[in-house]
Order: structure tokens, then C-alpha cells, then sequence
């Protein structure tokens, strides 16, 4: 049998693949070398770990020009950081300004909030390119308008939000920043953006592990825990914590996990996120063009240029996205998702509901061999079609 | 701005503070190498809190300006002790107004 090319990887939107080798080198020597229990004892393995999951606080604030890194939360997900972030800050009957774009991570906390506690919704207008019309905010702020929350970067269309101008126009309202997909891959600086809540994940394009992520909190603002227990602080009190990070961090912390996105966020800075950037913008820009020129072949999105992240939906005339999905991948070696990426919402305003699309989402690692290898296959599914 | 009533004088003296929890106690550790004051992390001694975590252990004499220097940085401590020379801690005041 003739040895057979490795996969093409394009579900970097899911979970980044491959990591930098540091990833995995920290996270097995940690491993093999320390207990990895932080703030739960005196002794030097413990204070080790605690200085793991500092280290990992630090370079993160600094990563997102965050002034005081105690104001980074680690939590096991991105989903898990939303759900305290619009839990605890959404009031009986507040008002809530977001986009056709968001993920269900935001879609169902909004939806269970709007039952529960009966939350106001209104949403910011969505071009078919999946392009939120931010200029429409003011016209839709009232005064009990409490928070404005959006997808920075979809995973569906790879359409940005200009947070600059949510952010000039926000008035008393709070900004809250999913940026699942962003996180690593744009520029992203909490204090000169005026995001007053930042929820990130470590497994994308931070390049750290599944079970990673957390989120910025403004100084000043208080919420209160999904989950209180033990913090290793304020031992001697039955009360959770009122102060961050610990107030959000009950139960002992992922720290071989937090290490290793750690050295993903090394990596980030070290290499730079405008050559990180650059060279996704590079891919991107390849991969639309060859798709311009398949028949039959239908892009969702906004086209190449520096207002779209690597991300990028397909349909292909005379085939399902699934069958689509799974020809690539048991024919030709080419490993992308279709469907609906868990974002009916955005689905619905790029009018691809309920089909969903072909998601082709690149990553730092990819390269434009791997690009071209893409567009030849899918040629060749569209020639049998 | 903080200050501290105690002596200052160089009495060899160790004074000890409990900060919120191990974050701070490393974040206070990187600003205090930062301005390189002597200081230890220790475990917080069981006489000053039943808390199981760490302490900042520093020469007293430098109370002063270990004291300012994490009110510069919104550190808050919440217990700062003096071990006196017959071992027990007398706790001082701090005065972060």
C-alpha cells in the first residue's frame, strides 16, 4: 500500500492542530517533576505550581494589555467564562445589545436569561457576509441597556467586529468580548479597547489544551461565582472569596493544562501576532482566490483583507456539506466541518440555515502547500459531482 | 500611601505579611526582587492566621518601604506582623489611608 500523505488540518476553529513543541514538552516535564496543587499547601511543590499558574496570569495580562493580571480568571472553557460573565452581571428585566453572529456559548445563556429573568434582546443588523453593522449601536442603546456582547471573530464567516467603535458609542453600558476565536490570532488590548469582560479560550489559537480558558474582568466590577468552594485562601471562612481571581476559582485549578497554554501564549508573543497575522492572512487570501475560480462553489463570508480572521464557509452545488465534509477527509486527506459549528443564530443571518456549510479553518502551522492541496481536492469532489 | 508604626531601626527583626492569597504573595515577590528588597516566601506562620498559605518574610527594618511599595500596587496586606525576640508576633498597623 503507497504511504499515504498526512491530513491536512483545517478545523483550527474547533481546536488548533498542531501546538508549538513546547506545549507539550512543559506540560510532560511538569508533569513528571511536581504535583501541580497551587495555594493548597506551604511546601515547594505547591508554591511551584502556584508560580506556574502566576507565570501563566502574567504573560496572558500581557497579552491582553491588562494592567493587573489578577484581574485574568482562569476557567476550564470559554463557554464556562461567558456563562459567569452574563449570569452575573444580567438583571431581572436589563437590556441586551448583541449580533446575529454569536455562537450558542452566548446564544443560550442569552435565551435562558431572557426566560428566567426576562432579559430584553435586540440585535445589531448582519450583512449576508456575516458583517455586523456596528454603526447601528447607538440607535439601539436605551437606558437600561446593560451590557452589548458579540463574537469578535465568527467562527462561522471569519467577519471581525470593530470593537473600537462599540466601544466609543457604549455609553454606561459593559462590553463583553467572545473571543473564542480572536484570542491569539488578533490584537486585542482590553484597556485601550474599553472591553470591560474578555472571554477567551486556551485551546484554539493560544495554542494550549482542550480543557484551558478564562476571561478578563474589569477592575470595579463584582460578580458573583457560578461556583463557590475551596481556593486555598481565606481558609478559615465558610464564605467564598469576594476578590480576584479567587472569588471564580473554586476547586483545585487544570495547572498542567494552565502551563501548557502558558507556553502557547510564549509562543503567540514570541513569534508575534502581526507575523501570526500576516502569514494567516496569506493563507486566507490564497485559499478564497482558489475558491473564486471552482464552479459551482459558493463562499459565505467577507472577502480576503485585513477585516477577516482565517476562517472560511463553503457550499458546493450537487453535494451536501456533510457528504462534502467526509469525501475530504476519507479521499483526499482534508479535515474540515461541516454543518452548523454551533452558531444557528449566525447560520440563519448568512441565510445557510439549517444545511450549515463546509468550515476550512486555518491556523499559524498551515502552509500554502497544504492550501493548494485543498482547492485540488475539492476540484476534484466538484469533477464527480 | 502606607505607613507603619513601628521603629525604624535596623533591629534584625523579621516582620511578616499575610497578603489575600498566593497571587498576591507572588505578585508582591516580583515587585519586591524588582526593587531588590529582601524578602522570603514562607509559609504563614500558624500564630498569625489559620490560613495554609504562603507569607511575605522581610527584614523589618525595611517595613517601610515594603509596605509602600505594594500600596503603590493595590496589594492589599491583611495581616502584618512583627516576630519579637521572644518569638511571638505582635501585629502592627497598617495604615493605608
Amino acid at each position: 500500500m503507497p504511504d499515504q500523505p498526512p491530513p491536512v488540518y483545517l478545523d483550527n476553529a474547533a481546536t488548533s492542530f498542531p501546538k508549538p513543541a513546547a506545549v507539550a514538552e512543559t506540560m510532560a516535564r511538569l508533569l513528571d517533576t511536581t504535583a501541580l496543587s497551587p495555594g493548597r499547601a506551604a511546601h515547594r511543590y505547591s508554591l511551584a505550581a502556584g508560580r506556574v499558574i502566576f507565570a501563566a496570569r502574567e504573560t496572558l495580562a500581557a497579552l491582553f494589555g491588562c494592567r493587573d493580571s489578577s484581574r485574568i480568571v482562569f476557567t476550564n472553557n470559554v463557554t464556562t467564562s461567558l456563562n459567569i460573565g452574563l449570569q452575573g452581571l444580567l438583571r431581572p428585566g436589563d437590556h441586551v445589545i448583541t449580533t446575529g453572529m454569536e455562537h450558542n456559548s452566548v446564544m443560550r445563556p442569552l435565551r435562558l436569561l431572557e426566560r428566567l429573568r426576562g432579559i430584553r434582546l435586540s440585535f445589531l443588523p448582519t450583512a449576508a457576509t456575516g458583517e455586523v453593522d456596528v454603526d447601528a449601536l447607538p440607535r439601539l442603546l436605551a437606558s437600561d441597556t446593560r451590557l452589548i456582547v458579540v463574537n469578535h471573530l465568527s467562527n462561522v464567516t471569519g467577519s471581525l467586529v470593530d470593537l473600537a467603535t462599540l466601544a466609543r458609542f457604549k455609553g454606561d453600558a459593559l462590553l463583553m468580548v467572545d473571543a473564542a476565536q480572536s484570542a491569539g490570532s488578533e490584537a486585542i488590548d482590553v484597556t485601550a479597547q474599553g472591553i470591560d469582560f474578555l472571554a477567551f479560550t486556551g485551546h484554539k489559537s493560544l495554542f494550549g489544551p482542550t480543557g484551558t480558558g478564562g476571561f478578563y474582568l474589569r477592575p470595579g466590577i463584582v460578580l458573583p461565582p457560578l461556583v463557590v468552594g475551596g481556593t486555598g485562601s481565606n481558609s478559615e471562612h465558610e464564605v467564598q472569596p469576594d476578590f480576584a481571581p479567587d472569588a471564580y476559582e473554586a476547586g483545585t485549578p487544570n495547572t498542567l493544562g494552565i502551563a501548557g497554554l502558558a507556553a502557547g501564549v510564549a509562543f503567540v508573543r514570541e513569534t508575534g501576532l502581526a507575523a501570526i497575522r500576516r502569514h494567516e492572512e496569506t493563507l486566507t487570501t490564497r485559499l478564497l482566490d482558489g475558491l473564486g475560480q471552482i464552479p459551482g462553489l459558493t463562499v459565505y463570508g467577507p472577502g480576503p483583507g485585513p477585516h477577516r480572521g482565517p476562517v472560511v464557509s463553503i457550499r458546493l452545488a450537487g453535494i451536501s456539506v456533510s457528504d462534502l465534509a467526509f469525501a475530504l477527509d476519507r479521499d483526499h486527506g482534508i479535515l474540515g466541518r461541516g454543518g452548523l459549528h454551533c452558531a444557528p443564530a449566525a447560520h440563519r443571518s448568512i441565510a445557510t440555515y439549517p444545511e450549515g456549510t463546509l468550515r476550512l479553518s486555518l491556523g499559524y502551522f498551515n502552509t500554502e502547500a497544504e492550501i493548494d492541496s485543498c482547492l485540488a481536492a475539492l476540484d476534484r469532489v466538484r469533477s464527480r459531482c | 500611601m502606607s505607613t507603619i508604626t513601628m521603629p525604624a531601626r535596623d533591629s534584625g527583626e523579621r516582620c511578616y505579611a499575610v497578603l489575600l492569597s498566593i497571587h498576591f504573595v507572588l505578585k508582591a515577590e516580583q515587585l519586591l526582587k524588582g526593587q531588590g528588597l529582601l524578602h522570603d516566601v514562607v509559609p504563614v506562620p500558624r500564630a498569625i492566621s489559620a490560613d495554609c498559605g504562603m507569607a511575605i518574610e522581610f527584614p523589618c527594618q525595611e517595613a517601610g518601604a515594603v509596605t509602600a511599595l505594594l500600596a503603590a500596587a493595590d496589594i492589599e496586606i491583611t495581616r502584618l506582623y512583627r516576630r519579637t525576640a521572644g518569638g511571638d508576633f505582635a501585629p502592627l498597623t497598617i495604615d493605608n489611608g
